[in-house]
């Protein structure tokens, strides 16, 4: 009998459980947190805690415009989840750094769609007084005036500053000193939007106005089917579906704002 | 001088050899960098998250680096009994706290030094252009660094250095919210008032050297107000070293 081969199978064995052991934990610890994962999504959104700036202040040393990034960060990704929260949460982000523009300007644009456009406005009022150099906060300020509120006075008014400041871009002179010149509120509209989207960085703002402009364009386009039905049949189509029949138009396209177009009785299309 | 270059020098090598600074270092780089990764979620605000991480990233890495280093810059010189070996030569007690403020500051500016090196690359690599107002609050960090540094060393002599780190990020934490004590004091009025205003006077006012919030708007910071920062550094500095020589000089070795 040779003992050795066997005492040298064991001495092998334990090695290669030796060597597997760290990559059974390390698969146990993968496995828990993607199971961990999928629990959490199961689980209801926590909403945002709100800590106010003033306590936020006592506790970062100083560092208040690197609290208000962070803050910005924190905000930004609960828009898509709790966007009730945002206009507070945003106001925490400027309260710890004034002078941090972008998110003034972020909220007057985006936050009128989600229902909050007095807010909104509060905050661009706020951010036009603390920081007078960024040419965004009026620019989509009075964007908001002329879409949200239609007061074309105010918006006229947000324009002038706009137009008159000398580090706003081209694109935005244009339409700020064009504005109340062109012949539909439409078209306006769309320059706006089209000149917000030539401008900006900022992803979310750039799908937001491209939104908008094929929106515009989509009006456009069932305003023309409708005056070539009109062509044909000598009246406007009673409903919009009617436009598919005679072959004007393959389908009726859906609105990316998510609204429902319809025609009026003079052939403007609309959405609700 | 000599004497307290000798000992600055021999500080500063023992201080940058020490590996678990070299982890701090690292931290430190890999917080920087990954600001490049959190500023990508800034909504089209980059380079502006970048800079206020980026300095954030090299102050509050500073600080750890610094207290790590003074909390027990003479209290283990004492404990290893290497001060009776230094004290036996032709040293001062003065020499020896003038010498380890020195090393420790060179040990400690190399490190903030590095930081700020890494910032400036990865601002320029990420589309920013050269951040000068940066450089100079990199500076006034230096002298806030400086003044915690010799705070640290009178706290060291006499205490442990656990109780020497703890009382240190007091000193910290109040030297930032003193404008806000003072805004209190005012508010309060009577005996608060000036209880307050007294302790709003002594303790160091390290919102001074805080520039960066400043810096990341480029908002110019006035040249005067810069020099009067430096100077109140020196100043607090000369007098926590005069204490903690007058404090070794009782220590009964």
């Amino acid at each position: 009998m040779n003992p050795a081969p066997i005492e040298q199978k064991q001495i092998y064995s334990a090695s290669i459980r030796n060597k597997a052991f760290p990559f059974l934990i390390l698969a146990i610890i993968i496995a828990s947190q993607y199971y961990y994962d999928i629990r959490r999504s199961e689980r209801p959104l926590i909403p945002p805690t709100i800590i106010p700036a003033q306590i936020l202040k006592f506790g970062d040393l100083g560092l208040h415009s690197a609290a208000s990034s962070l803050m910005w960060i924190y905000t930004i990704q609960q828009v898509g989840t709790h966007p009730k929260k945002i206009p507070d949460l945003i106001k925490v982000v400027n309260d710890l750094d004034p002078k941090f523009g972008y998110p003034y300007a972020f909220a007057v644009l985006i936050l009128p769609p989600l229902g909050f456009k007095d807010g909104g406005v509060e905050i661009a009022l706020r951010g036009v007084r603390e920081v007078n150099t960024d040419w965004k906060i009026p620019y989509y300020l009075a964007t908001t005036y002329h879409i949200f509120f239609e007061d074309r006075k105010n918006a006229l008014f947000y324009f002038d500053i706009v137009a008159r400041m000398p580090n706003s871009p081209q694109e935005a002179k244009a339409v700020a000193s064009r504005y109340g010149t062109s012949k539909t509120v439409r078209d306006q509209t769309k320059d706006i939007w089209a000149s917000i989207y030539e401008t900006s960085n900022d992803e979310l703002v750039k799908e937001r106005a491209s939104r908008y402009i094929i929106h515009i364009d989509m009006l456009e386009l069932l305003e023309k089917a409708a005056l070539i039905y009109r062509q044909k049949y000598g009246y406007y189509p009673k409903k919009i579906a009617k436009l598919v029949q005679p072959g004007i138009l393959k389908e009726i396209p859906l609105s990316p704002l998510g609204l429902e177009f319809y025609l009026d009785e003079s052939g403007r299309a609309l959405a609700k | 001088m000599r004497n307290i270059l000798i000992i600055a020098g021999n500080t500063f090598h023992q201080a940058i050899r020490d590996k678990i600074l070299y982890g701090i270092i690292i931290f430190a780089l890999i917080f920087i960098g990954s600001s490049v990764v959190i500023s990508s979620l800034s909504l089209g605000e980059d380079i502006f998250v970048i800079r206020n991480f980026g300095l954030a990233g090299i102050y509050i890495f500073g600080l750890i680096i610094t207290i790590f280093l003074g909390a027990s810059a003479i209290y283990e010189e004492v404990e290893r009994k290497t001060t009776y070996l230094l004290l036996s030569k032709p040293v001062t007690r003065a020499d020896i706290i003038w010498g380890k403020f020195l090393g420790l500051l060179a040990g400690i500016g190399t490190t903030i030094l590095l930081m700020a090196v890494a910032y400036l690359l990865i601002l320029l690599v990420s589309g920013g252009s050269l951040d000068f107002p940066a450089i100079l609050a990199v500076m006034l960090q230096m002298a806030e660094v400086a003044l915690l540094l010799a705070v640290l060393i009178m706290f060291s002599i006499f205490t442990t250095p656990l109780a020497a780190t703890i009382y240190t990020i007091l000193i910290l934490y109040i030297g930032h919210v003193l404008p806000l004590i003072q805004e209190f004091a005012i508010k309060a009025g009577g005996t608060t008032k000036y209880l307050l205003m007294v302790a709003y006077y002594i303790f160091p006012n390290l919102e001074k050297f805080n520039i960066r919030n400043l810096v990341v708007h480029n908002i110019p910071i006035p040249p005067k107000e810069v020099l009067l920062s430096l100077g109140y550094s020196a100043a607090y500095i000369l007098l926590a070293l005069f204490i903690a020589q007058r404090l070794l000089n009782r220590k009964d070795m």
